[in-house]
């Protein structure tokens, strides 16, 4: 016999539920990585026998990232993070879980947990997938020190005319900042990377030239390409497209979608956080 | 040897645009002929349209032996990251300027050869997929390898790309379905299984459709090539039980 699905209404009483941390990046010794792990506080299980079942180790979480484009894929248990390198993924990547058998084992539901037509004995192999799939994509964030997956990034450049130059149509595909002072790439590289610093560090230097990238998605005139990232990231609505060209609407659109509750106010609050 | 070039991004798209127009002006063998003479190389290959990346080298084919070809290609070029090798900047200027001998000898492009064709061989389209990787007559070659390359063994790394490339309907078989490529255990499974098996296609057919059906039922991110070799002579085993072949 068949056994019953959790997370089909019709078949198990009660669904299970899981949220992930959203990405992070880490630089190590020059090269950045992605770090992709499950939030185990938002983690429930409704049903009382899936729920038995987990807490005794017989089923597990599995959950992978897959990436269309490069093929790559990675798997983890539980709660366990991914980290890989983020030149392994370009642009957005799907993950995946649900809950899998983690030993072979007698499935035997008390009554009324599952539909009484899955009630009785089964055997279950380890391996089987005993919960619905969950799918969701993560798209990049917006911005890293070189990572490819980033839709801004900075770069030293010594030979500037001037301090600071912005190229929206750089070969590399994404926004490309580049830095004449050498010192002031290194702090701003530092500060990106910690986690207390980084909406400081992104609101007081890319806040500019974000709403201004934000203005450029309305031209119809230029195509960039990381226009498709940004537009990912701040929901772009292709029907009032007119209205991102506005710096007001475009300042604001950045405000609501970079941060929580606020990108502006937050990234004061943080900065009064560090000196109080 | 030539350097690895990709062509940056407004050029390709003036590229593309050349290429559109002409194909409405001329037949495209003939375009091809005019491709292959260098005549258009000044006008879309010139240095100010190209990033040169430094240090890979797109070595020269001396045979149209596509394993000895991908080879080659893949030990100049290891160094591309997994997302420089879907770039379609990078295998435009492949196959439009390097290659472009060894894909008309490849293809065995001969007068007929339609517009479609045309761009089917000769380009990457503008956005990078796993089917145009799997489809490009250049990065196919790079990637046929990536994705059967078997690093622990140093004697004979090349073991499955061998059997890859020893047929193109075996390579055209497994690269084209997305569901065994995209995973390089089970890809070598598939290959070692079917190396010495008549009537490959059926049985990659075949056992396509039962490795769909058992990844709706198990989980097989933690599956080992073994477990794949064990999974697949049991479906064989049931094919021939039943019939089916």
């Amino acid at each position: 016999m068949s056994h019953p699905i959790i997370g089909n209404p019709n078949e198990v009483n009660g669904d299970f539920f899981l949220k992930f941390h959203n990405p992070k990046i880490e630089i190590q010794e020059g090269k950045s990585f992605y770090i992709i792990k499950p939030d185990q506080d938002s983690f429930e299980i409704e049903n009382t026998y899936f729920k038995k079942l987990f807490n005794e180790n017989k089923i597990i979480l599995t959950w992978r990232i897959y990436s269309s484009k490069t093929f790559y894929q990675n798997s983890s248990t539980n709660f366990k993070e991914i980290r890989f390198n983020t030149k392994r993924i370009s642009g957005s990547f799907e993950v995946s879980f649900c809950l899998c058998a983690n030993k072979d084992f007698v499935f035997d539901p008390p009554k009324e947990t599952v539909n009484s037509f899955f009630e009785g004995k089964t055997n279950i192999n380890k391996g089987c997938i005993l919960s619905k799939e969950t799918k969701f994509t993560i798209n990049p964030s917006i911005v890293n020190r070189g990572g490819i997956s980033s839709i801004l990034e900075f770069r030293y450049k010594k030979e500037l005319d001037n301090e600071y130059s912005v190229r929206y149509s750089d070969p590399s595909g994404r926004i490309v900042v580049y830095i004449k002072d050498r010192t002031f790439f290194n702090v701003l590289n530092s500060l990106t990377t910690k986690k207390h610093t980084k909406k400081i560090a992104i609101n007081s230097f890319f806040c500019s030239i974000i709403v201004e990238a934000i203005r450029l998605l309305s031209n119809d005139d230029e195509e960039y390409e990381w226009s498709d990232d940004l537009k990912a990231v701040i929901e772009f609505n292709d029907e009032n497209k007119e209205s991102y060209s506005d710096f007001n609407n475009a300042l604001n659109v950045y405000n609501e979608m970079f941060g929580e509750d606020g990108f502006l106010k937050n990234s004061i609050l943080e900065i009064n956080k560090l000196i109080e | 040897m030539k350097k690895v070039n990709v062509i940056k991004e407004k050029a390709l798209s003036e590229m593309f645009e050349f290429i559109d127009k002409s194909l409405n002006e001329q037949k495209p063998y003939e375009f091809i002929q005019k491709l292959n003479r260098g005549e258009f190389d000044e006008k879309l290959f010139t240095e100010k349209n190209l990033i040169t990346h430094n240090n890979l080298f797109f070595p020269k084919f001396k045979s149209i032996d596509r394993f000895e070809c991908a080879r080659k290609l893949y030990e100049s070029t290891s160094n591309l990251s997994e997302i420089e090798a879907t770039d379609p900047r990078l295998w435009n200027f492949a196959c439009l300027n390097v290659y472009r001998d060894y894909i008309f000898a490849d293809r065995k492009v001969n007068q007929d050869i339609s517009k479609d064709l045309f761009y089917r061989y000769y380009t990457y389209s503008f956005t990078s997929s796993a089917t145009n990787t799997a489809l490009n007559s250049i990065s196919r070659l790079w990637w046929g390898i990536h994705r059967s390359i078997d690093t622990s063994n140093e004697k004979n790394p090349y073991k499955y790309s061998k059997i890859l490339f020893s047929n193109s309907q075996i390579f055209q078989d497994i690269t084209q379905r997305v569901l065994i490529f995209s995973n390089s255990s089970l890809t070598k499974a598939m290959l070692s299984f079917i190396e010495n098996k008549n009537k490959k296609t059926e049985i990659t057919k075949l056992i396509s459709v039962y490795i769909l059906n058992h990844i709706k039922s198990f989980d097989i991110s933690f599956y080992s090539q073994k477990d794949f070799e064990d999974l697949i002579e049991d479906f064989f085993k049931d094919i021939i039980t039943k019939g089916l072949i």
